[in-house]
């Protein structure tokens, strides 16, 4: 068993390679999109449905942004509930029994290699990456338009808040992309521990191997909703450390 | 003789270490603050569950290690 | 990097791929969404305001019928003794009324009662008389016609006059 950190290549679509972690947050986008165009075609006064949670969802995050912010909160909220939306199906799509699993063996270099077809959108670092990039140009970009380009430069002063932006770059993309990296390895490895234990790989094996995994199973569900939620709330506060400071 | 194993299961073994006991009190005073202001429970769990993913965070960077190596 | 699998190209895409997805979301979804709460909102704080007038209109309701009420209370008991005096009055002259004709009745019978024994005493006076007359006429005769007691009368009237002449 050999686990890849970085996302296999599928194929390509000219110059850009399309990895298999692309092809899940693809997926993931698409049905975002689509439920976000059927529920604004038909949006109702009494919500039923997948309105009733998109609005749930969205009034959840503008309470806390009123709360965090005040008043002016409200207009950040869209970037919010996008990045938890997005993040939290993504991570709930890669829980989806196939995914992960179902792939291609490819000889690479000479040996066996298993290629899935699919891998979760937040198990590779360029999605988690582009996420937390998205989400401090973000914060800057919010920054300078709520007080001005000279009284936000007046925040890098000391170079070290230079450091500390970089690094949240990194802290959000990894945090994103360790967690549900982690807890793919971790139901593999709850999936397939008695075929390596007992150096059977026979189909059998399945069956305890998926008894075993449940907990685990059910840990990730939590887990992919607790760092959606971590990443949304995260970045409101960031957001609300350059939007609220007294212009003196 | 091949140390790499060795230095993963160190890596993340130790890493665990630090946010384990950073998790633990940080349940712990939110835990305490919620038996001393019931009131505010909702706005302890958040920021438990924010303080918990910043712990957290380390851990996971020495996981990160331990896979790439 | 290379072991991370991190790639410019992939980067790029991922950015690109996440701002059309919250395009299309803003465009579509969170007008719609943003609207209906705000209604929402709107509308439940018209009703809690509504609910306030309804109730301050109800108090004022009450308050207005709690002064009718008092009102047709005391026009009640107003009413109740104007009608006490009235039938106290009507009770008087009727009580009056009777007493006069009652008084006159009883004038008018001792009147007659008067009248009656009067009457009486005059019939009974009269009879009297007659019988009176009867008797000393009837004496007187007796008297007259007996010898004896003339004898004697005018003996006494001899004496009477004896009498007289000594004195």
């Amino acid at each position: 068993m050999k686990i890849s950190v970085a996302a296999e290549k599928i194929f390509n679509i000219g110059p850009i390679p399309i990895t298999n972690s692309m092809l899940t947050s693809f997926i993931a986008i698409l049905i975002l999109a689509v439920a976000a165009i059927i529920t604004g075609k038909n949006f109702k006064r009494l919500p039923t449905g997948v309105q009733n949670v998109l609005e749930m969802v969205y009034e959840m995050f503008e309470n806390l942004a009123v709360e965090i912010i005040g008043e002016k909160g409200k207009t950040y909220v869209p970037l919010i509930v996008t990045f938890f939306l997005y993040i939290i199906s993504s991570n709930w799509i890669s829980l989806i029994p196939g995914v992960g699993s179902i792939g291609l063996n490819t000889i690479e270099n000479g040996q066996k290699v298993f290629v899935p077809l699919f891998r979760g959108g937040n198990a590779d670092l360029n999605t988690t990456l582009a996420l937390a990039l998205i989400s401090v140009v973000a914060t800057q970009f919010y920054g300078i338009s709520a007080s001005g380009i000279k009284n936000h430069l007046k925040h890098f002063i000391n170079p070290l808040e230079i450091v500390s932006e970089v690094s949240k770059i990194f802290s959000f993309g990894f945090r994103l992309f360790g967690n549900i990296f982690a807890g793919e390895v971790l139901l593999l490895v709850g999936a397939t521990i008695l075929v390596i234990m007992t150096r059977q790989s026979s189909a059998l094996m399945g069956i305890p191997g998926g008894i075993l995994q449940a907990p685990f199973y059910l840990f990730e569900v939590f887990v992919g909703f607790i760092q959606a939620f971590i990443f949304a709330v995260l970045s409101l506060v960031f957001i609300s450390i350059y939007v609220q400071h007294k212009v003196d | 003789m091949d140390l790499t194993k060795l230095a993963k299961g160190l890596a993340i073994g130790l890493g665990a270490i630090g946010p384990g006991i950073g998790i633990g009190i940080i349940g712990g005073k939110a835990v305490e603050a919620v038996g001393r202001n019931p009131e505010a429970a909702g706005l302890v769990r958040t920021m438990m569950i924010l303080a918990i993913g910043f712990a957290e965070a380390i851990a996971i960077y020495a996981l990160v290690i331990s896979l790439i190596l | 990097m290379e072991t991370l699998g991190i790639n410019p190209i992939l980067l790029i895409a991922q950015i690109i791929s996440f701002l059309i997805l919250l395009f299309v979301m803003k465009r579509f979804l969170y007008g719609y969404i943003q609207k209906a709460l705000e209604e929402r909102k709107n509308s439940i704080k018209k009703t809690f305001t509504d609910r306030e007038e309804l109730e301050k209109r109800l108090t004022n309701l009450e308050k207005e019928q709690d002064i009718k009420r008092k009102e047709m209370a005391a026009l009640n008991k107003k009413l109740e003794a104007e009608a006490r005096k009235a039938a106290d009055e009507v009770k008087k002259e009727i009580v009056n009324k009777a007493a006069l004709e009652g008084e006159r009745e009883l004038i008018k019978a001792r009147e007659r009662i008067n009248q009656e024994v009067d009457n009486a005493k005059k019939d009974l006076a009269g009879q009297a008389k007659t019988l009176a007359k009867t008797i000393v006429e009837r004496v007187i005769q007796e008297q007259i016609s007996n010898p004896d007691w003339q004898k004697a009368q005018l003996n006494k009237s001899v004496k009477d006059l004896e009498n007289n002449e000594t004195e």
